[in-house]
C-alpha cells in the first residue's frame, strides 16, 4: 500500500480563493447510498455529517442515542449518534465508522478525530495544494 | 476518473447556504435546493455527488 495523493479544493471565501482538504465520499446504511464530499478536520473529535443526511439513508433517528456537538462559541447542539459504513474515495472498502448527525450544519461532512483519524495516516502539504492518506 | 477540484469555478452566489449535486466528475453542477431530500428528488436516479455550499463571506472554524 502507498500513500493516496489528492489535490486541495477550492472556493471562494470572501474576496480570496480558500483551499480546503475536501475528499469524496460514499456513505452507506443498511441498503441505503449516499455520495457526498467531507473536510477532513483533524480539529473535530468525531465525524460530523449534517443530520440531512441521516433522511438519505434512512436512519431512523428515534432509536439513536442523543449527545450535544459544540463548535467555538456556541452551547450545545443536540444531535445524535450513529454507526456508518464510508468508504473514502481511492480506497476500495468499506470502513464502520462511528459518526455523529448534527442538524443545520453549514456543511456535509466532517472527517474528524475519532475513527477517520484512526483508520487513516494523514499528512497536509497544503504549501503544495496536496494531501495524502495511507491506510495500513 | 480525474475529479474537479476547483469549486470556485462552478460554484456562484446562488449556490451559497445549499444543497448541490454535482455530476460525478464534479465539474458541473446538476441541480441545487435549500433541502436535500428535495435535490435528491430533482436528480433522480442521476449519479450525483452530493455538496452543501458554505456562504462566501464568512469565515469557518469548522
Amino acid at each position: 500500500m502507498a500513500w493516496k495523493e489528492y489535490s486541495y479544493s477550492n472556493e471562494w471565501s470572501g474576496d480570496h480563493i480558500m483551499y480546503r482538504p475536501i475528499i469524496g465520499l460514499e456513505l452507506s446504511h443498511n441498503e441505503e447510498h449516499f455520495s457526498c464530499i467531507g473536510l477532513i478536520d483533524s480539529g473535530c473529535d468525531t465525524t460530523l455529517i449534517n443530520a440531512e443526511i441521516a433522511d438519505a439513508l434512512r436512519i431512523d433517528i428515534s432509536k439513536c442515542k442523543k449527545v450535544k456537538v459544540s463548535g467555538i462559541a456556541d452551547k450545545g447542539i443536540d444531535s445524535f449518534t450513529s454507526t456508518v459504513n464510508i468508504k473514502v474515495e481511492g480506497f476500495k472498502d468499506f470502513l464502520e465508522m462511528d459518526v455523529i448527525f448534527v442538524p443545520d450544519m453549514r456543511f456535509g461532512a466532517l472527517l474528524g478525530q475519532k475513527d477517520f483519524f484512526e483508520k487513516f495516516k494523514v499528512k497536509f502539504e497544503k504549501k503544495n495544494k496536496k494531501f495524502y492518506l495511507f491506510q495500513e | 476518473m480525474k475529479k474537479n477540484t476547483n469549486f470556485s469555478k462552478i460554484l456562484t452566489k446562488s449556490h451559497e447556504n445549499k444543497w448541490v449535486a454535482l455530476s460525478s466528475n464534479r465539474d458541473k453542477v446538476l441541480a441545487s435546493s435549500d433541502s436535500l431530500v428535495q435535490l435528491k428528488k430533482k436528480v433522480g436516479t442521476t449519479n450525483a455527488v452530493y455538496m452543501k455550499v458554505l456562504p462566501k463571506d464568512i469565515s469557518f472554524a469548522f
